[in-house]
């Protein structure tokens, strides 16, 4: 039986629900779960019509580089670093679903429950705008 | 697995005429299991009905969560009082404050005239394992669930036996419960299949607006979860102070409307009564 998520993960996205800023939540495995409207407004996608995805498909799916264009791995993108157990914080740059290149923010940090991490949660926005 | 119910009351005693039918103990759920084993589930005043002829079977005392409608009995349970009785209080975690700390709070001056230290029962706090762990003849699952504050419900599985407890619970707080996958229903582990599932039904439909993040859940919500989580029996628990047994029929009757429209047998759901036994397992009498 371990096919619900722990509950802090359940309230997180219920906040991330709720929230207009950006959020972007995953597993202890780096496993996109959710993103919310405002998160799916930058990325040119909701997370209904994306669903979830394994960490090496949502690092590579928008394309992220330094705001100087060079490539980022998924393994130097701040959920990365906060899967690890550290907050993070980068400024990147995005390839949005619909072709659009954002300048984003990115701050990432651990979720820890009573049995121990559970995942990761980042927010993130829009510097132009 | 026989259990039986001493409290049904969410927040606090509720004595009188008016709810002695239902009962106005607070939480409290007597449990033995196929080995002899005696588990209480919270520790409300209900505590005082348990245990009324003594024994010297050691007793697991499991938590919910440290509000004081499911603590306020503890001091009254006269094994506590009692040399010899061996007694484990298992209860969630908290960061670093341990669980003696935290109950001590409450069962220390000027709160109370007795201290813990005082007590000459061989009394044990430990933090209750989250997932699977043995006890006695049973496999225990905790999890927290939502509530507020650190809030544990529990999953009991002895003998092809299913019990499962959540007492304090909204698993609507995130959003409507038909738009919410199983996977993100708070709860859906510990009671899917349940062959008895106890579950907060503190409100009715009308009401729960105006509580919505006080941890509660309406009749509706539990309608919902049950049927989602596919319990053979529900029983409503924690009743509102506020309800009279008049109120708590009109709430039955709710509940058994909404669960026949379901295609369910109305008989198997029930409200949570003061002194009821149930033989987790077997069918509806």
């Amino acid at each position: 039986m371990s096919d619900q998520h722990p509950v802090e993960l359940i309230l997180a996205r219920g906040l991330a629900t709720n929230l207009t800023t950006a959020v972007f939540l995953v597993d202890a495995d780096g496993t996109l779960l959710f993103f919310n409207e405002p998160a799916g407004a930058l990325l040119g996608v909701q997370f209904e019509e994306a669903g979830p995805m394994a960490a090496d498909e949502w690092g590579a799916r928008f394309a992220p580089t330094t705001p100087e264009g060079d490539p980022l791995s998924v393994s130097d993108l701040p959920l990365a670093l906060a899967i690890g157990g550290r907050a993070a914080h980068s400024s990147m740059r995005i390839h949005s679903a619909t072709g659009e290149v954002r300048d984003i923010e990115v701050t990432a940090f651990p979720l820890a429950g009573r049995s121990g991490q559970t995942g990761a949660l980042a927010i993130f926005w829009d510097r132009s705008s | 697995m026989r259990m039986r119910i001493c409290g049904t009351r969410g927040s606090v005693p509720t004595p009188g005429l008016d709810s002695a039918r239902y009962g106005g103990n607070t939480s409290c759920v007597h449990v033995q299991l196929s080995d002899g084993t005696h588990v209480i589930l919270d520790a409300g005043t209900g505590i005082r009905n348990v245990n009324r002829n003594g024994t010297d079977a050691p007793i697991h005392v499991l938590l919910t969560h440290l509000h004081m409608d499911h603590i306020q009995g503890l001091l009254f349970f006269a094994p506590l009082f009692r040399a010899g009785a061996e007694i484990t209080i298992w209860g969630p975690s908290a960061g670093a404050i341990p669980l003696r700390n935290r109950i001590g709070r409450y069962m220390s001056a000027p709160l109370t005239p007795v201290e813990i230290r005082e007590l000459p029962s061989h009394l044990d706090f430990r933090n209750c394992p989250i997932g699977e762990w043995r006890l006695g003849s049973a496999r225990i699952h905790a999890e927290a669930v939502i509530h507020r504050g650190p809030t544990l419900g529990y999953r009991i599985e002895d003998a092809d036996a299913t019990l499962c407890y959540l007492p304090d619970h909204e698993p609507a707080l995130v959003g409507p419960l038909d738009q919410i996958g199983d996977e993100w229903l708070s709860g859906y582990t510990l009671a899917r299949n349940a062959d008895v599932l106890i579950h907060d039904a503190q409100y009715t439909d009308e009401e729960y607006p105006r509580h919505g993040g006080w941890g509660h859940s309406a009749t509706s919500h539990v309608v919902e979860f049950a049927a989602r989580c596919d319990v053979a029996r529900t029983v409503f628990f924690h009743h509102d102070p506020g309800h009279t047994d008049a109120q708590l029929d009109r709430v039955l009757d709710d509940g058994r409307e909404r669960w026949a429209q379901r295609g369910r047998d109305p008989a198997t759901l029930e409200l949570a009564k003061e002194e009821t036994v149930i033989d987790v397992g077997l069918p509806v009498a």
